[in-house]
């Protein structure tokens, strides 16, 4: 990984520009509603109603880990290099937490599908994950430059 | 008969290609993450399957693949900040 740092000789060399935080904002938002329209589809083909629900129960738990990581991702990249790949790895953490934590809670709380809420949820994750990690690279990479 | 440079691979300096090397790398933590967590839990929904006890196995199978991944990640972290 030394691509990340060996330009910053610190906590951070050069912040990112503020803008990076929209664009974090706005990749996370599209990813989600994309993939829902994309997933929707899909479960309009297959037609079976726990994959509805499921489906529901998926962009919920995405959301909440969208609307958890999006700040955290957007104060690190403000920061500088160093605090924007710590910021990276935090968020990564708290991401799966909130994805796998709420999908058991809607599972064993809410009586949701299993496999169709795990399924979309792993789906709707992996997504974020590229959206979110696009804006972060494009970022550090512009930063570092 | 080839001079020992023309027989390394073409170095990629270009922003394009360490662009792509980097969201590699910083993907690749979030996709090893849920790996770990989906394959352990999956390995405990098997066995509470076999032994009707659903749904604890899978529970602790999920802890120890956040363990697992929380381990993988920060070592990728130690190494990044290392670098």
């Amino acid at each position: 990984m030394s691509g990340f740092t060996e330009d910053a000789g610190g906590s951070g060399a050069r912040p990112a520009p503020r803008a990076a935080g929209w664009r974090l904002a706005t990749a996370a938002a599209s990813s989600v509603l994309g993939t829902a329209a994309v997933l929707a589809g899909l479960m309009a083909l297959v037609n079976r109603p726990a994959w509805w629900r499921g489906l529901l129960a998926a962009a919920v738990v995405n959301t909440l880990a969208a609307a958890a990581s999006v700040p955290l991702l957007a104060w690190g990249l403000r920061r500088g290099l160093m605090t924007a790949v710590a910021g990276y790895f935090l968020t990564a953490a708290a991401r799966i937490v909130i994805s796998i934590g709420g999908g058991l809670l809607a599972i064993y709380g809410g009586g949701y599908p299993p496999l169709p809420t795990l399924l979309l949820i792993v789906v709707f994750y992996l997504v974020l994950l590229a959206a979110e990690t696009t804006v972060v690279a494009r970022s550090i990479w512009s930063a570092a430059a | 008969m080839a001079r020992p440079d023309d027989e390394l691979p073409p170095r990629n300096d270009d922003p394009d290609s360490r662009q792509a090397q980097q969201w590699h790398q910083l993907a690749g933590v979030g996709i090893e993450f849920i790996v770990a967590v989906m394959l352990f839990g999956a390995i405990g929904w098997w066995v509470d399957g076999k032994l009707n006890t659903r749904p604890w196995l899978m529970l602790v199978g999920g802890l120890v693949g956040f363990a697992v991944g929380l381990w993988l990640m920060l070592r990728t972290a130690f190494r990044s900040f290392k670098d």
